[in-house]
């Protein structure tokens, strides 16, 4: 398992649960309480739910990377040691499960993972109606998706999202610069080329 | 402020506008906990085990498992591509129901597969962990999945059959080759994996026989 990085989403976890009860929970899952980890369901499934399909882009395949993530996070615990977030500790498994679930997807369906690009980039600068935001990044080729949703939605660092995502740092900022540069085409939004 | 700035930040502030969490369309928890529940028997029937006898799979390979407090971990690898082979029977006996599931239109001529035929017991072959909330959880399942199963068309509903028999089966012989060789963790870690397999197909069937939701996250 990777190394934990610092403590992540800062700005984005105003509602996050108090620390100290976080980590009495995450202590007595750790130590084979199921209804501990169960309120770590409760309290977090909504939030995996949100990044795995985002990140898929399917409801079945979220939701089978939902369960991935909560059954991986079972077994793993023991090997949680609190150096980062349980959230971020949790993102990364559902990160890893769910792309790994949007590669055999992808297989099944026989669309490769970056075939869409070329098409989504077209869509974003010929672009018909507006999409609503969900919508649009939904749209979006799948590199540029993970790193958006990432870094803009969830809270990533561009090296954290580099390291989760397996690509530079550099391909995260580029990514991340294609996101927006398509969803801003995509919604209508004006957007001067840097 | 030009422009881009503009722009920009309205981009930002749609995106931190968005709300991190989507609720599921059900509750996921007893699927979790069934397979969670798995695992728990498969550690305790391994916890009897010498630790150089029970590897700590990775939980990356999904077909075996430890719960939280479990360490060690010997010789992975011989075992964990032994136990990876021995799945390949299992996974195939899903994937053509899988593929039917996605495109019904050429599932009825498809051949008939190459499956062992399940083999009569004298007792319920799959009979699972002897933990209560198993089999709670096994019951109620098992129960949406029958009264799912004839929602089906009859020959998909025949192939799940088969495929659910073909995991029986399955659970019967690895039970059988534990009663000869009862620590084995290879065939332990076998057994676990035929009742995930047994989740996933009943989770498979509730989850597509039920009305249809909307597919876009928004």
């Amino acid at each position: 398992m990777r190394a934990e990085a610092v403590v992540l989403f800062d700005a984005k976890d105003a509602m996050a649960p108090d620390p100290a009860d976080e980590l009495n929970t995450v202590s007595a899952a750790a130590g084979g309480d199921r209804g501990a980890f169960e309120r770590l369901y409760r309290r977090h499934a909504g939030r995996v739910h949100g990044l795995c399909l985002r990140l898929t882009g399917h409801r079945e395949t979220a939701e089978d990377c939902v369960q991935e993530t909560f059954v991986q996070a079972w077994r793993g615990l023991d090997r949680f040691q609190g150096r980062s977030a349980f959230t971020t500790w949790l993102h990364r498994i559902a990160v890893n499960a769910a792309l790994s679930r949007r590669r055999r997807l992808a297989q099944t369906l026989e669309t490769g993972a970056e075939t869409a690009p070329d098409e989504a980039e077209r869509a974003g600068v010929d672009a018909a109606p507006p999409l609503d935001l969900e919508a649009a990044i939904a749209a979006l080729p799948d590199g540029a998706r993970h790193v958006l949703v990432l870094v803009g939605i969830y809270g990533f660092s561009h090296a954290e999202a580099a390291e989760s995502l397996d690509i530079a740092v550099g391909t995260s900022k580029a990514q991340f610069h294609r996101a927006r540069r398509l969803l801003a085409a995509r919604l209508e939004l004006p957007l001067e080329e840097s | 402020m030009n422009m881009k700035e503009t722009s920009r930040r309205s981009l930002d502030q749609r995106l931190a506008a968005l709300d991190p969490e989507i609720a599921t369309d059900r509750d996921l928890w007893p699927s979790i906990v069934a397979k969670i529940g798995a695992s728990d028997a498969l550690e305790g029937s391994l916890d009897a085990i010498p630790p150089e006898a029970a590897p700590e799979f990775s939980a990356h390979t999904g077909s075996a498992h430890t719960g939280p407090a479990r360490a060690g971990s010997v010789r992975r690898w011989p075992l964990a591509l032994a136990a990876g082979f021995a799945l390949v029977a299992l996974v195939g006996a899903l994937f053509g129901w899988q593929v039917a599931r996605l495109r019904p239109a050429t599932f009825a001529s498809s051949p008939p597969p190459v499956f062992t035929k399940p083999q009569p017991t004298d007792r319920d072959p799959f009979a699972g962990p002897e933990t209560e909330s198993f089999r709670a959880t096994r019951a109620s399942l098992e129960q949406t999945y029958q009264q799912r199963l004839a929602l089906l068309a009859p020959a998909t509903r025949h192939r799940v059959e088969q495929d659910l028999a073909t995991i029986r089966a399955a659970n019967a012989d690895i039970r059988k080759a534990l009663e000869a060789d009862p620590q084995s963790a290879v065939l332990n870690h076998l057994l676990a994996s035929t009742l995930h397999e047994e989740f996933d197909l009943y989770t498979a069937v509730i989850r597509n026989s039920a009305p249809a939701v909307p597919r876009s996250p928004s």
